[in-house]
């Protein structure tokens, strides 16, 4: 079995794996929105990191290391995604139309609307209150995994915040494009 | 301190982030103004929201996915034969 060994201790592929894949996969399916997709960006972020682990930065911590890969490895498919939506008045976050004119609190429960306001964040913003409010990390650990200043996070959270809440009451008073 | 440079702080002050100073001076703000207020309430309630967020777990064929694919075999061939080379000082 191949083992490699961190900061922290020493770990098999199948190891990390078993500890982080839940907490990964539920961070990549709220950056993209797309729990197919997810799975696809979990196994890719897995595979990058087995693949540079001999490589890993001793100085981070090995969740903030796989955070950062999960981070770059949604946002490249984000980017990509962005790119071949070449039509005009496709959108990225679609609903399903028969939602267009229904009452937003019969369509979306408090989930729904959460995950629905997260969509409609800017990404960054997006990452830096998943990992801060989810994941519990520190600002700090924010910094390191998004490779930011933390002075930044402290910008990051504030703006993340402000974005959520006007989307959330948008979504919530069904005033939002949907 | 007005509402528009309290703002910019609040977010920062819920997570106890601010120094002495900024954060008494948001303090003694938000005693009076009623809509700042609210928005902090509204930054709490909506964290509280998001950390309780349930957990959706994946597939159990993600891992016999990740596990079982090409690149992760190619992966263990190369750990392999580094590890071989290493051993042998080649």
């Amino acid at each position: 079995m191949t083992r490699v060994e961190t900061k922290e201790c020493t770990w098999s592929f199948e190891q990390i794996y078993d500890e982080y894949k839940t907490a990964i996969y539920n961070y990549v399916y709220h950056l993209v929105g797309d729990r197919e997709q997810a799975d696809d960006l979990t196994q890719d972020t897995f595979l990058k990191a087995f693949r540079a682990l001999p490589k890993m930065d001793s100085n981070l911590k090995l969740s903030a290391w796989l955070y950062r890969i999960a981070t770059n490895t949604a946002y490249d498919a984000l980017r990509r995604k962005k790119l071949i939506a070449w039509l005009p008045w496709q959108d990225l976050d679609h609903e399903p139309a028969d939602a267009e004119n229904a009452d937003p609190q019969e369509v979306y429960g408090t989930t729904e609307l959460v995950r629905a306001a997260l969509k409609r964040m800017p990404q960054q913003y997006r990452a830096a209150l998943l990992l801060y409010t989810q994941e519990g990390f520190t600002y700090s650990e924010i910094a390191q995994t998004l490779n930011i200043a933390e002075s930044g996070v402290k910008m990051y959270l504030s703006r993340a915040r402000q974005s959520f809440r006007e989307h959330y009451r948008a979504l919530e008073q069904g005033g939002a494009r949907r | 301190m007005n509402c528009e440079q309290v703002r910019d702080l609040l977010s920062a002050y819920l997570d106890g982030m601010l120094a002495g100073d900024e954060r008494s001076l948001v303090a003694s703000h938000l005693v009076d103004c009623q809509d700042c207020h609210s928005i902090l309430i509204d930054y709490y309630r909506f964290d509280t929201l998001l950390t309780l967020m349930p957990r959706i777990k994946p597939t159990p064929s993600l891992s016999h996915n990740l596990f079982s694919s090409r690149e992760y075999y190619e992966l263990l061939r190369c750990l392999e034969q580094e590890s071989f080379l290493n051993s042998h000082h080649l």
